[in-house]
């Protein structure tokens, strides 16, 4: 039989050591009739404003917003937590643990959030322009300065079309080029902009878009307009090369992510049914509580770039990238064993990725793609992983965060090399057409890798951390010392791993090591002093 | 109903769909034709209806709008409301805002959502406390005055009990508040409140109102209320089997057998869960 004493510890010396607080039932009263409830001159009721919700809630309330009440979209691609697997085989399911997200939705939700460019892309009617369209809304403009503010790409689309012109009376009465003035046009300026059918845009017009979306400003007789902080939305039916004008390369790599238009579910149906009985579009229903005035998304995304990435988190990110763009067979310089050396010499992975490479080719993942993934695209994926901690009230940047997005930040940017032994078993060969998931399936493999090579690394990391940590006050022979261990290092490091991509980055790692101890015991000892 | 009704209601719910995320539109239909047309009725024919028709369809939009009244079901019958303002708004108003002066019903349901929302902001037993005594509320001009007689009680510094007896105790079932309840760890959140966590689900909390001569009763489920330390030293009692010592005193506590755990209040109350019961024995004394 169990016996109590009266628990004495627990008063007075609480564990979250609150203490006592004397409070008036009067005073309180009065402070909640001081409430946002009032009465006018008039004796009319006045309510004030609710207190701001936090940023991230209300890009939470936003969504929750979009996914009830104007975009039925019950596919929840975007998934966070351990899963129960249910089925087997082609049947297999995944059911999360926690609530998974419509990418159709967060991500144009993270590109307002982050100020960054979004291409959607599917077949027509499958909301590619509502979704745009409800983050200019919320972005404040009315429904009648979104539907004019729309670019519509067509074949006969002109400069003039896009960025303005000089009114033809100012062109005719002046009589130097600062005289004239240009019109134009409004959209440039607006916080969201959004391109319809972006493919269909004539070549050299897609130019003038490319100056506007990567330098941020657009010049016509000699004058120049700035675009401001913004975010894009671009739409295409078919971004495979079905428009009507190929999309430049450079305009492509400006966009930082893809989504696509996600099909109709049946589900929807009664939606639709009272969409069409009350006549309205859920483009004409944005809540006033949703809109985020330009110094709130401003905030929100300083907010955003301030969640922290943590080392392992960034290293884990390296491990992966820094595979891609390796290719052993490129050359024999570690400095050029990379994709963009075959390319400069007009071959493809496709030529070089054979017998001849020693290295497995299911294994390692370097077989799989065709190119790396450049910085921008790192920076991209970087930025839109702590948006997405932000949003999901993370306080930093998890695996989880990148693993979430990578599929879509490098969708288009990560070709597969078709003719890769891994896509030639038949259960792969499905993810040639379905990059995202092929992008999961590296991501997961890489972090397998990155686990398995974390104990060799670790040597590696010191060394890294000691040259990061600084030389200030280093005599030349601690500098020296120092160098040896990398020297060493290198040669444990090939003596023990296969010459792969992980281990290729490791050596690129030491090497700069090493030469960045040379450069400084060359500018400490310039007549050249002992070695 | 009269087309007056209509157009502000009408208007009204327009103006909740434009402004709220969380629009529930069928919700503030069946309340503006519930209890907003029983108020409606009262008011039809005196001077400022529309006025105050206006000024309570406005207040209903932001209750919608803001989630306070998602938990009111078809029926929002008393005792099942979620709050003291679903209370004011849904009950009182209807029916006795008409007797009120004409001049000074905006007044009256400014003050009443000013002191709803205020219970909202503060601890959640404070709420459950206002509603579970809301039914002798009965005048709308009252409702402050009110509030300060219920809430001083329950928010005054507790007088130090004697510990020397008489003592009495009183056996609460947690089951009509929540079915599978299972009282786990117990403190004080305030002088004469107490808050249960769920054993089976920590999760869950239930809030104890201590009054003396019987008076203790549950205040419903709510979130983990902030602990409340009371200067001073507790009583120096034990329990064992069914039996509480309270120095040389020995009070019996029917029906339990084994004790799971026990708090205080220097008020002179001693609350007492049992291992294998959803019971709470409380133990008072002047």
């Amino acid at each position: 039989m169990r016996q109590y004493e009266s628990p004495r510890p627990r008063l007075g010396a609480a564990p979250d050591g609150l203490k006592g607080e004397i409070v008036q039932a009067s005073d309180l009263v009065q402070s909640w009739l001081r409430g946002r409830a009032e009465l006018t001159p008039t004796g009319a009721l006045r309510l004030a404003s609710q207190e701001a919700p936090p940023l991230a809630e209300k890009f939470r309330r936003a969504y929750r917003w979009i996914a009830e009440k104007a975009i039925h979209a019950p596919y929840r691609d975007i998934e966070f937590g351990t899963s129960l697997v249910v089925g087997r085989g082609e049947g297999r399911v995944e059911l999360r643990r926690e609530a998974g997200y419509c990418s159709f939705i967060l991500l144009p939700l993270l590109t307002l959030l982050a100020s960054r460019r979004l291409l959607i892309v599917g077949a027509p009617g499958r909301g590619k322009t509502t979704v745009a369209t409800l983050m200019a809304l919320l972005a404040g403009s009315t429904p009648e300065e979104v539907r004019r503010s729309i670019q519509h790409g067509h074949p006969q689309l002109t400069l003039a079309d896009l960025l303005g012109s000089p009114l033809p009376g100012v062109l005719v009465g002046a009589r130097e080029a600062a005289d004239v003035r240009v019109a134009w046009r409004g959209w440039i300026t607006r916080r969201v902009k959004i391109i319809d059918e972006y493919n269909r845009i004539p070549t050299k017009t897609q130019s003038a878009l490319l100056s506007l979306m990567a330098e941020g400003y657009a010049e016509m007789y000699e004058q120049v307009v700035q675009c401001g902080r913004s975010s894009w939305f671009l739409t295409a039916n078919d971004d495979g090369g079905g428009g009507t004008f190929p999309v430049i390369e450079a305009l492509k790599d400006r966009i930082d992510l893809v989504v696509r238009g996600t099909p109709f579910h049946a589900s929807g149906l009664d939606a639709l049914v009272e969409r069409v009985a009350s006549a309205r579009s859920p483009e004409e229903a944005v809540p006033t509580e949703l809109v985020f005035a330009p110094a709130e998304l401003d905030e929100a995304d300083r907010q955003a770039r301030a969640v922290p990435v943590p080392p392992e988190v960034r290293d884990a990110l390296g491990f992966l990238l820094g595979q891609l763009d390796f290719c052993r067979r490129a050359s024999d310089r570690p400095e050029f064993q990379n994709k963009d050396t075959l390319h400069l010499a007009g071959r493809r992975v496709g030529h070089v990725c054979t017998e001849d490479c020693p290295l497995d080719k299911h294994t390692n993942l370097c077989a799989q793609t065709e190119n790396g993934v450049s910085a921008r695209a790192y920076q991209a994926l970087i930025h839109l992983a702590q948006a997405l901690a932000f949003f999901r009230g993370r306080p930093a940047v998890g695996i989880d965060d990148l693993r979430a997005l990578a599929p879509w930040v490098l969708h288009e940017k990560l070709r597969p090399n078709p003719h890769a032994a891994f896509f030639q078993k038949p259960e792969n060969q499905s993810l040639l057409a379905d990059r995202a998931s092929w992008v999961v399936q590296l991501f997961d493999k890489a972090l397998d890798q990155h686990a398995a090579y974390q104990p060799g690394r670790r040597a590696i990391a010191e060394l890294r951390d000691e040259a990061e940590a600084g030389l200030a006050g280093l005599a030349p022979a601690a500098v020296r010392a120092r160098q040896e261990r990398v020297r060493r290092q290198i040669e444990e490091l090939l003596r023990k791993n296969e010459y792969n991509g992980p281990t290729h980055a490791d050596l690129i790692l030491l090497k700069a090591l090493h030469d960045g101890y040379q450069d400084h015991l060359d500018r400490a000892e310039p007549a050249g002093g002992a070695r | 109903m009269s087309e007056v009704f209509d157009r502000i209601i009408g208007h009204s719910a327009g103006d909740g769909r434009r402004r709220h995320a969380g629009w529930d539109a069928g919700l503030f239909d069946r309340l503006a034709r519930g209890p907003g047309a029983s108020l409606w009725g009262r008011l039809e024919g005196q001077p400022h209806a529309e006025a105050t028709l206006e000024a309570y369809a406005a207040l209903l939009v932001e209750a919608v709008g803001s989630g306070y009244l998602d938990q009111v079901g078809d029926d929002h019958e008393p005792g099942r409301l979620p709050n003291f303002l679903a209370f004011a708004l849904l009950e009182l108003a209807p029916e006795a805002l008409a007797a009120e002066p004409a001049a000074q019903r905006v007044g009256h349901l400014a003050a009443l959502w000013n002191l709803g929302e205020g219970l909202l902001s503060g601890p959640a037993w404070l709420d459950r406390y206002a509603l579970a005594c809301a039914g002798r509320l009965r005048r709308v001009g009252g409702a402050g005055e009110f509030l300060v007689e219920v809430l001083g009680p329950a928010l005054a510094p507790a007088e130090p009990a004697a510990w020397s007896g008489p003592f009495a105790v009183a056996v609460l079932d947690a089951r009509p508040v929540l079915e599978d309840f299972l009282p786990g760890e117990m403190y004080l959140a305030a002088p004469r409140v107490v808050c249960i966590a769920d054993r089976r689900d920590p999760a869950h909390h239930v809030g104890l109102l201590l009054g003396h001569d019987g008076g203790s009763r549950l205040l419903g489920t709510s979130p983990p209320l902030a602990r409340y330390v009371e200067e001073g030293l507790p009583p120096a009692a034990t329990v064992s089997g069914g039996l509480a010592r309270v120095g040389s005193h020995r009070v019996e506590l029917s029906m339990l057998e084994e004790p799971h755990r026990v708090a205080a209040a220097r008020a002179g109350f001693m609350v007492v869960s049992a291992v294998d019961s959803q019971r709470l024995w409380i133990v008072e004394t002047p």
